[in-house]
This record gives structure tokens, sequence and C-alpha cells, in this order.
């Protein structure tokens, strides 16, 4: 199998195929800081793309809570069960990948989901790591803890779904990274379901055929974010690019948070696919749970995080999450202003550091009314 | 490499040569003493009494079939000749289990875990298939038959079909596996589940789970929980079902055949003809599936030439085992049986 450079791992991996990167890798980052699980996005994702007969189980995006929640149930525990703890030195991965722990020329390491497991989308959704015990009461901090994970198809640099495929029905586009099913060639064996570490591949009993997250690449091709990052009400999504023809931007949001920085993380990078939804990880929640998530960068992650404050070129990008409907390609801050240009050169954002405060009197003249909010 | 170093390697190779000689010399051994493997057809779907049969069938390509042949009996040279007799009319088309097909001559074919590319087939658990033949001077009838505890013909999420596929080389040497590029083969590919639809209507979610539905459909007609043939017909709810729209052959739901009839250049191309001439029926009774393949001989297509009377040619076999995960390339399957036409 050739060998290609896994940049999250620090170390050359064994896939399936090697060719040239695409000419830029679609990439999200999610600020799970922020999440609320609402659901909004999921409702957005489902209403548009996965509404038809046959689809009552996919769900493209979901929103689940960690640690105990899991769509499809233990998507991620099982395949953990099934593989050596991840072993990171000075950042470098140790361990073996999916593509690595049965030999080379293998199928990637994976299992697949019984109907059971698609027949709870919410379970576990809001509980916490224990009971509080009668009479405790809030100090500090929390003793329990959870989180919300926002979930779509990370669009890897090396997906495990390609490599499974034996009919090469699921590809990656050179343009943008997006990964797709072929939905003419799929024949529904259901290899790249068992294959994809995160499960974002489903099997439609009606089409009979596998689905995924398009990447809402109709939309991206008009420079436009995935539905699930525009309807995002918590403004916790950031969608665009990274470069991949040459050094990381300093200008390109994403660049900068992702690679430059580090503050956003891969999700179970240890598995070698190189997926592409960034997390910035949740400041409560202790390291030794979050590093089996997020690999070895939490702790400086988590820092930079709570160093926001003095921080203004990435506080200002982080500004721009939900900002516009736009793909922002550049931001800029500008005075107390963070500014940002969409992949035709247009400013579509500009957001102010601080909000201007208006003051709005008790007695409105024009109306004739007393507002009973502006206290 | 130092100077000093090379009497140790010398002793090295030395000793891994006499290695590999005693190795060698044991293997001869141990393969001298095995007894020959006598395969006896078995289950419902054997013979009936003065029906003709053949066992045999190598799964060592190249190899003699002398370890599967009778005892007592002189060695074959390689597999037997599937011979498709002329008979005044044939079994009923749509009753797999007509008493006419022990009129025709059986084949056992023995069959054996795809392990040549991924992914494999990592569990045997069918060994044989029961393979016979005949033809009217207007049509070439098949009947497959092999053990099944249970039928699997059911569409869902990690579950998977029962089937079987006969495949014929549309060039002399084309390679038993999928043939390969520029030599083509053409099978014919029945699958339990589209049995299941043709006899039972398309399997709808509700035939798994009736009282699941989502909220919302688009552009629906009628009531929950809308089913998929029928409910659905306003042009404008044909984006959600892509598969179909794509033109996907596995995304027929109306499909009228349970057969495709497909063609192959080597691993990963199986095709999809537009049109299957052919007709097939399946039907699993007390442990055991057979299923028909009935097609035209007089078409003139490629495939109906290579299979006129008093020609000769090649089958294959591949069959699945739904109940244990198999799809696709994790399939059990035969090598080339010679097959001739009788006139």
């Amino acid at each position: 199998m050739p060998k290609r450079f896994n940049w999250q791992l620090g170390r050359d991996m064994e896939y399936t195929y090697d060719g040239p990167p695409p000419a830029r890798q679609v990439a999200y980052i999610f600020d799970t800081n922020k999440c609320i699980a609402c659901q909004t996005c999921t409702v957005a994702c489902k209403t548009c793309w996965t509404s038809g007969k046959g689809q009552e189980h996919i769900f493209w995006n979901n929103v689940e809570t960690k640690p105990y929640g899991g769509y499809p149930v233990g998507w991620d525990l099982k395949l953990l069960e099934q593989s050596d703890p991840a072993q990171w030195r000075d950042g470098k991965l140790t361990s073996l990948t999916i593509f690595e722990t049965d030999g080379a020329g293998k199928p990637p390491r994976g299992h697949r989901p019984v109907p059971d497991d698609y027949a709870t989308p919410n379970l576990g959704e809001d509980d916490v790591t224990g009971l509080a015990e009668l009479g405790q009461y809030f100090g500090d901090t929390h003793p329990m803890w959870m989180f919300y994970l926002a979930r779509i198809c990370n669009h890897c640099d090396h997906p495990a779904c390609v490599a499974a495929c034996p009919r090469k029905a699921v590809y990656k586009r050179p343009e943008d990274g997006i990964v797709l099913v072929d939905q003419e060639r799929c024949r529904g064996y259901q290899e790249c379901v068992k294959a994809c570490p995160y499960k974002k591949v489903f099997y439609n009993i009606i089409n009979r055929a596998s689905e995924k997250c398009i990447g809402c690449y109709p939309r991206v091709e008009q420079g436009e974010v995935a539905f699930c990052v525009e309807t995002c009400i918590g403004k916790i999504r950031m969608h665009g690019f990274l470069t991949t023809d040459g050094e990381p931007r300093e200008d390109n949001p994403l660049d900068y948070i992702i690679k430059v920085r580090k503050l956003a993380l891969p999700l179970y990078s240890q598995h070698g696919t190189g997926p592409n939804v960034y997390y910035i990880p949740p400041v409560h929640v202790p390291d030794g749970f979050l590093e089996q998530l997020f690999g070895p960068g939490v702790e400086a992650s988590k820092q930079l995080y709570r160093n926001l404050g003095s921080d203004k070129k990435l506080l200002g990008a982080l500004l721009l999450f939900g900002a516009s409907n736009r793909i922002l390609t550049r931001f800029e801050i500008q005075g107390e202003e963070a500014v940002g240009w969409d992949v035709d050169g247009q400013e579509v954002a500009r957001v102010p550091f601080v909000e201007p405060i208006h003051h709005r009197p008790h007695y409105d003249d024009r109306y004739d009314v007393y507002r009973h909010n502006t206290a | 490499m130092s100077e000093s170093n090379q009497p140790y390697v010398i002793f090295t190779f030395v000793a891994g040569m006499l290695l590999t000689v005693c190795v060698a010399v044991l293997a001869v051994f141990i393969a001298s003493q095995r007894p020959n493997v006598v395969i006896v057809p078995s289950g419902g779907g054997a013979p009936a009494s003065g029906a003709p049969s053949v066992t045999g069938g190598t799964l060592s390509a190249g190899a003699p079939a002398g370890s599967l042949a009778l005892e007592d009996e002189p060695l074959p040279e390689g597999p037997p000749t599937l011979r498709v007799a002329k008979a005044q009319t044939l079994p009923m088309a749509d009753d797999p289990f007509d008493p006419r097909w022990d009129a025709a001559v059986s084949v056992m074919i023995p069959v054996q875990a795809q392990n040549v590319t991924e992914p494999m087939l990592s569990n045997v658990t069918i060994r044989e298939v029961e393979l016979r033949a005949l033809h009217d001077g207007q049509t070439i009838a098949w009947r497959v038959a092999w053990d099944a505890e249970q039928p699997a013909d059911r569409v869902e999420s990690a579950q998977f079909s029962d089937g079987v596929a006969l495949q014929f080389p549309l060039v002399e040497d084309a390679p038993f596996m999928m043939g390969a590029v520029g030599q083509p083969v053409r099978i014919l590919h029945w699958k339990a589940v589209w049995q299941h639809d043709v006899d039972h209507g398309f399997a709808d979610v509700q035939d798994l789970y009736p009282n699941m539905w989502y909220d919302l459909y688009w552009f629906t007609e009628g009531d929950r929980p809308y089913t998929v043939n029928g409910a659905f017909d306003d042009p404008r709810a044909a984006p959600w079902f892509i598969a179909q729209q794509a033109g996907n052959p596995m995304a027929n739901l109306d499909r009228s055949v349970p057969v495709e009839e497909a063609v192959a250049e080597g691993f990963g191309s199986l095709t999809t003809l537009p049109e299957s001439h052919a007709r097939a029926r399946g039907a699993w009774r007390s442990g055991r599936w057979a299923v028909t393949f009935f097609r035209p001989i007089g078409l003139g297509d490629e495939l109906s030439q290579l299979l006129a009377p008093g020609r000769t040619t090649s089958v294959a076999l591949a069959v699945w085992n739904g109940s244990d995960q198999n799809v696709g390339a994790r399939k059990h399957h035969s090598l080339w049986i010679p097959v001739e036409v009788q006139p």
C-alpha cells in the first residue's frame, strides 16, 4: 500500500490509494463550548437532504451528549474496543491506525452497526457523568460534566469509506475534498458503513444504496456555507477551506485557527482518516477524556481558549463564526472589528469586538408607550 | 558487510537450504498419507434414483481432480462437463422444485471462499451447489440448488441477501473471477431480496417497522405511513429518492424480475445491463434454495450465441449466504465448469 503523510499524526501512514491533495480542503470548526444541542442543525440538514422514505434513520448531522450519548449507539466505543489505546509521543502517533491494524492491503478496521443502533438518536442526551448526592450544592466547579458533540461527515483526507469500497463508488472531489457516494454505482454492500470510524455513511433501505453527508456541495459551489452551519443559532460553526497547496495562511480563518494556532482539534485522529471537522474542546471537561477524543493538543487548546481575552487576532477569528452565510476565505482585524471576505473577494462580515450599547428610554415618544424591558 | 561476517553468512545460508529441503520432504510425505476426499451430494436436492449425477470440479486451478473423485474410479481429467441435454419440454419456469428437473444431469460443484481480492470471505458456510441445465431449442434453462438453513431475503442495515450468479466467458480465456479488462464475462444474477420484491411487492419501511415513519416526507399524497409505491408519485418528491433518480439499478422500486444481467471486466466493474432477457425464480423449501434461470436462445446477442445448441463454453458460479454477511466480493465461488450444449 502507498504511504501518505498524515499531518495530524505527524507521520507517514499506510493508505489504500495515493494521489495529490485536493486543490483546497473543505473544513469546519465547531466550538463545543457554545453548543446547546438545540438540534437546529440536525433539523435543517434532515429537512433538506434526508426526509425521504428509507432515510428515517439517516442523520448526516446529529448532536449527541458526551460521554454517554452517541448515534448510532456506541459508534466510537465499538471501534475503540477493537483498537489498542492511542499512543502519542511528541505529537506523533506511535500506535496503529485503522488502515494498519489488520495489515497492508486489508480493509480498514471497523464495525457495522446493527439496526437497533439506529433506533435511539437521542440516547444519553443531557446525561452527566454522575448523580448529584443528597445535600450537594454548587461551589465553584461542577463535579459532574457533559458536553454536546455536533457531528457531520469529516470529509477526511484519507477516507476509510473510499478505501473500503470495492467498486470505487466513493470518491473525494479534487476541487474541494468533499467525499461523495456515487449514487449510480453504489450497490449497497455497506463496506463503507463498516469502515467509517464516524459512522456517517448510512444504508438507505429503499434506495438500497449507501448515502452520506454531501457537504452541501451545491451550496459550496456557490460560495455558501452548509445548512448546518448557516442555521446554527449559537454560531458555534465556521465552514471554509484549508490550504493544501502550500503553507497555512494566517489570513485564512480556518488555517489560522486549526493549523497556525492549533485551537481546534480533529476528532479521533488516531484512527488515521485525517478528519476535517475540528473541535474547540470543552474547557470544563477533564483532559483524560478529551485526549481520547481530540489527541494530545487538548491542554494547549484549553489554555488558548481561556486566554482569548488577550489574544485579539484569535478572538477576532472566532467572532466571525456564524457572521455570514458566505464561506470566508480571508479575514483581518481592523481596529476594533473583525472583517471577513468571501471567495469572490467581497466583504461579507464585519463584527465588532464589543457590541455597541443602545440605550432605549423607558418612555417612547414615537409610539407613546412605556417599555418594561429596559431596566 | 565486513569480511569477518562471511563465514557466519555462509553457515546460515547452508543451514537455511537444509531446513528448506527437510520441510519439502516432510510435506510430500504428509501429502502422500492423506486419504482421498469423497464428495457426496447431500440434502433434499439430491438427484432422484436413476438420474445421472456427476461429482467433481476441483478447487485447485490446474491441479488434477483426483482428490475429489470417487474411490476406485479412474481419475477424471479436470472438472466434469455439464451436458445441457435437449428436452421436449422444459420444467416449469415458476417452479424451481419441478420434478422434471430430476431428468437433467446433476453436477455437484464445489465452491470456496473468495480470497483473491478484498474484501474477502472469511467463513465458508456453503461447500457445494448442485447445477442442472436443459434446453428445448428455444430456451436454455438452468437450476442451481444449495443448502441454506434459513432464507435471507430482507433489506436492512447490516443485513444481506442470499443470492446466486451464473457467469459465462465472452472470450475464451476470460479469468474465472469476474473476467479482466478486455476479457469480459456475462453474468446472470439472482437475489433473494429481489425475489421477495417480485413475490410480495417492494419491501417498504413498514415491512420491517410497521409503525415507523418520518414526520415530514415532502410532497406526499395520501396518509401515513405513506407507502413507497403510491404516496410519492408527485415528481417534486423524487429528489429524495436520489439513487433511483440517478438510474441506480439497485433502486428499482418496481422490480418485475428477480434477476439482472450484467457484464464485468474485473473486480469492482460489475455493470447491470439495461435489459434482462433472463427470467428467474427462486424458492426456499425445507432448508434448501432452488433457483432457475430461463433465457431465450435465439436472441442473437453474445450470450445466446455462446449458449446455442452444439456450442461448448464454460460456466462459473457464485453463491452468497446473506445470513452470514455475504455480500459483494464476500462470496463463495467455483472455478470454470465446462458446458456442452447438446444439439
